[in-house]
C-alpha cells in the first residue's frame, strides 16, 4: 500500500513541477513579446494621441483569452495539489476522513472548471479572433478523459463518506 | 447517483464506440501482415515508414494496448454496475479494481515499448523527454487504482466488522 500510494506521490510532484515549469515559460515568452511589442510602439507612438480600446480590440482580446488561458491551465496545477493531499491522507492512515473527501470534490470541480473553461475561452477565440473551430480536435483528450474522470472523483467523494459513516459506528461499538 | 448514471452512460458510449474499433484494428492488423504491404503515416511528430516484422510487431504491440485498455474499460463498468446495485465494498469490486490497476500499468509499459520502438525504426534515433509521458501517466493512473483498491478492502473489513456485531 505505501509503496504504491509513495509511486503515486511521485508521479504527482513529477505532473505539478512539469505543469507549473511549462505555465511559467508560456508566461515568461508572453511576456518577453508584448516587451517588444512594446518597445515598437514605443519608438513610433504619437504622445499627443490617446489610447484607443476600439481601434485595439482585436489585441485586447488576444490578450485577455490569453491571460484567461494561464488561468484555466493553472486549474490543473489546482487539482493536482489536492490530489496531493489526499495521498498525504491516506499515507498517514487517515484513510476516511472529511479532508479526503471535501479534497476529492476539489478535484473534481478543478477538472470540470478546467474543461468549461477551455471550451469558453476556445469557443470566444474562434469567434472573435477568427480561428476556426478545429481546436476541438485539439482538446479532444481532454474533453473525453476530464470529464468522467470529474465524474469519478465526485463519486469516490461520496464512497468515502459513506466509509466514513461505517469507521464512526465501528468506533462507536466497544 | 445522478452522477453515476452520467458516468455509467458516458464510460457506456466509449465502450460502445470502443468494440468496433477493436474488431476494425483487427481487421487492419491481419490485412497489413497478410499482404505485407508499407505502412506510412504521420505519427508522433514525424513520418512513420515500417513494413515487414518491423510493421507486424508495432501493430500486434499496438493491439494488445489497445485490448488491454478496452478490457479494462469493461472492469470499469462492472465496477459501476456493482455501485449501480450499492454493493459498495465487497470483493468483486475490490478485484476488478486491482485487476484494472494492472492492466492500466502493463499497458501503459506496452505503449512506451511501441512508441519508442517505432521512433527507433522510422528514425533511427532515441530521443529522450523530460515532459510527462505515457509511463507516467497510465503508470499514475494504475497505481491509483491499486491504492483504491486497498482502500476499499480496509473499508470492507469494516463493513463486515459493522455487520459482525449485534
Amino acid at each position: 500500500m505505501k509503496s504504491n500510494v509513495q509511486t503515486l506521490q511521485i508521479i504527482t510532484w513529477v505532473l505539478i513541477v512539469s505543469a507549473a515549469s511549462i505555465l511559467l515559460n508560456d508566461i515568461n515568452e508572453f511576456r518577453l513579446n508584448r516587451f517588444t511589442e512594446f518597445q515598437d510602439w514605443a519608438a513610433t507612438a504619437n504622445p499627443d494621441k490617446p489610447i484607443s480600446f476600439k481601434e485595439n480590440f482585436m489585441e485586447w482580446a488576444y490578450y485577455s483569452l490569453t491571460l484567461a488561458m494561464f488561468v484555466i491551465r493553472g486549474l490543473l496545477i489546482y487539482a493536482f495539489t489536492h490530489f496531493l493531499t489526499i495521498l498525504r491522507e491516506i499515507e498517514k492512515g487517515n484513510y476516511y476522513g472529511t479532508k479526503v473527501s471535501d479534497s476529492f470534490k476539489k478535484v473534481g470541480n478543478a477538472f470540470i472548471s478546467y474543461t468549461i473553461g477551455l471550451v469558453v475561452v476556445q469557443g470566444i477565440s474562434a469567434f472573435t479572433l477568427k480561428n476556426d473551430l478545429s481546436f476541438i480536435q485539439l482538446f479532444k483528450t481532454e474533453l473525453t478523459y476530464l470529464i468522467p474522470a470529474a465524474l469519478g472523483f465526485f463519486i469516490l467523494a461520496e464512497l468515502f463518506k459513506q466509509a466514513q459513516t461505517l469507521k464512526d459506528e465501528n468506533d462507536l461499538t466497544i | 447517483m445522478k452522477r453515476l448514471n452520467l458516468l455509467k452512460t458516458i464510460v457506456d458510449i466509449i465502450w460502445y464506440l470502443s468494440i468496433p474499433a477493436l474488431l476494425i484494428f483487427l481487421g487492419f492488423v491481419i490485412y497489413m501482415s497478410w499482404t505485407d504491404q508499407p505502412f506510412t503515416s504521420t505519427l508522433y511528430g514525424g513520418m512513420i515508414d515500417l513494413n515487414g516484422f518491423q510493421l507486424v510487431v508495432g501493430l500486434c504491440l499496438s493491439f494488445i494496448t489497445y485490448g488491454l485498455f478496452i478490457y479494462s474499460l469493461y472492469l470499469f463498468r462492472k465496477v459501476l454496475l456493482e455501485f449501480k446495485k450499492l454493493q459498495l465494498f465487497n470483493q468483486v469490486v475490490i478485484g476488478h479494481l486491482l485487476r484494472i490497476g494492472k492492466l492500466v500499468i502493463t499497458a501503459g509499459i506496452l505503449m512506451f515499448i511501441t512508441k519508442f520502438l517505432i521512433n527507433y525504426w522510422s528514425f533511427k534515433k532515441i530521443t529522450v523527454s523530460l515532459t510527462p509521458n505515457d509511463l507516467l501517466i497510465y503508470g499514475g493512473i494504475g497505481a491509483f487504482f491499486l491504492v483504491l483498491s486497498e482502500v476499499f478492502d480496509r473499508a470492507r473489513l469494516l463493513k463486515e466488522e459493522n455487520e459482525l456485531t449485534v
